[in-house]
């Protein structure tokens, strides 16, 4: 058995020990609700056999009027960005799967790293590990960490030697990636975002899923969480407020240029105590 | 099966306690969350109701079936946009001796990457290795192409073979403050 069929086998048995069965109440509820439903195709419970076939007649011609206005373009789009040129997708595009980016999967440790750094399928200049000039989402004043650390078997960082802790970091044993940024208070130059860009290698259309969470103790002293957002050049798509010991998960879609950035940011808001930001991300292309 | 078909409701009660366990077990896997489950189970059975009479081949109902309840997982993965991450906060409440530690760290890795897998990878996972479904049939109840199935299937064991061989690496993560 090789390591992959191993890892299907223990996939297997996991999946069957964790398939719990239906909750009574949840039967009940459907059977219930079967009871008030006609079947398609079938008499309603009035009786009146034309109400149905009404319903989908119309429903028919709404789709119809959908597709015509807005689905037909869409998808002569898509077909010319399927067959149209597409500079930057590696060998794996062609194979009609997904394209997936991961941060933690993607991060070079050491002796390997390099910010910018590449993607899995050899696009280059694909993730950067940034921080922020101030308190102000605007890429103009993004910067590049300069300085490289390991700091234990499991974890390396990205990190700025006179702002202490912030810091973009993976961390190998939970396949993440650890984000910490620095100061804090309301004038915008006393904060430094930690800032992970993901530049694209594809035109169209991406799907974004993921999580953050905070650290879930902090000691004796108060601490205010931070904020993370998600941006495609200056403008915000998604803004979480996280406190202390929460998580938050997001989820959509966006279209990308080739070239364009999504920056996914921690604000520290009034404190930078406490404030490192776990991330587990997937940007998703097919 | 046919008489289900043509409308009797106890008939289609008798096929709602066969495959209840698996649809909910299907829905719980895809969305690792019980009361989206619950909803998504639900629905889906009452989908299979609705729809029955147009099912020409009975024996395609059990691909027929888990493509209704891939369908309403996803439906109500899009209700809710934002979730608390329960699954990654609440420690774990399953006792374990020291003989089972190993066993136990590689069952909570293993969920860590499944956690980790977009919901369209994971609905791959499941039909091929907790309902045996078969790579065409997959497509089918899917559908996607052959290729996409394979492609999805070959990232997310990778991606659950990378967290169990981080697991097995010494050291601890850092934590700033």
């Amino acid at each position: 058995m090789n390591p992959d069929q191993r890892i299907e086998q223990q996939v297997e048995d996991w999946l069957e020990d964790q398939a719990w069965p239906m909750p009574q109440h949840v039967l009940e509820s459907a059977l219930e609700a079967v009871s008030r439903t006609t079947q398609v195709g079938r008499k309603n419970r009035l009786g009146v056999p034309w109400l149905n076939q009404r319903f989908v007649v119309l429903a028919v011609a709404a789709v119809v009027a959908v597709l015509a206005v807005i689905a037909v373009p869409r998808a002569l789009e898509n077909l010319e960005r399927l067959f149209g040129p597409q500079p930057g997708i590696g060998p794996e595009a062609s194979e009609g799967g997904a394209l997936i980016w991961d941060p933690a999967a993607d991060f070079l440790d050491s002796p390997n790293q390099m910010n910018p750094s590449p993607d899995s399928y050899g696009n280059a200049n694909v993730w950067s590990y940034m921080r922020s000039a101030n308190a102000t989402h605007n890429p103009a004043q993004y910067f590049l960490l300069p300085n490289f650390h390991v700091v234990s078997a499991n974890a390396d960082e990205w990190y700025e030697r006179d702002l202490v802790n912030l810091l973009v970091a993976h961390s190998r044993a939970d396949s993440v990636v650890s984000m910490h940024p620095w100061g804090g208070g309301p004038a915008t130059d006393s904060r430094r975002f930690a800032i992970l860009a993901w530049t694209s290698p594809i035109a169209g259309e991406v799907s974004v899923i993921g999580a953050v969470e905070a650290q879930a103790t902090c000691g004796a002293q108060p601490a205010d969480g931070h904020t993370f957002s998600i941006d495609r050049g200056d403008q915000t798509l998604e803004s979480l407020r996280i406190h202390l010991g929460e998580g938050a998960g997001f989820e959509f879609r966006t279209t990308v240029a080739i070239g364009e950035s999504l920056y996914f940011i921690v604000d520290p808001m009034n404190d930078s105590r406490c404030d490192l930001a776990l991330l587990t991300l997937a940007i998703t292309h097919e | 099966m046919e008489r289900a078909q043509q409308g009797d409701e106890s008939a289609f009660a008798a096929l709602a306690v066969r495959i209840g366990d698996r649809m909910y077990a299907v829905a719980h896997h895809i969305l690792r969350d019980t009361t989206r489950a619950e909803d998504a189970a639900q629905q889906a059975l009452i989908d299979i109701w609705r729809h029955l009479p147009e099912l020409q081949d009975p024996d395609r109902f059990q691909t027929w079936a888990y493509r209704i309840v891939v369908r309403a997982a996803y439906a109500e993965a899009k209700h809710q946009r934002l979730w608390t991450l329960k699954a990654m906060t609440t420690p774990t409440d399953r006792t374990t001796s020291p003989d089972h530690a190993g066993e136990v760290a590689d069952r909570d890795q293993l969920e860590r990457g499944f956690d980790r897998l977009p919901l369209d990878h994971r609905a791959v996972v499941v039909l091929k290795h907790y309902a045996g479904l078969s790579n065409d049939e997959i497509a089918e109840a899917l559908n996607i192409p052959e290729g996409t199935v394979r492609s999805r299937l070959h990232y997310s064991i990778r991606t659950m073979r990378a967290a169990l061989e981080a697991d097995a690496r010494p050291g601890t993560a850092r934590g700033a403050t």
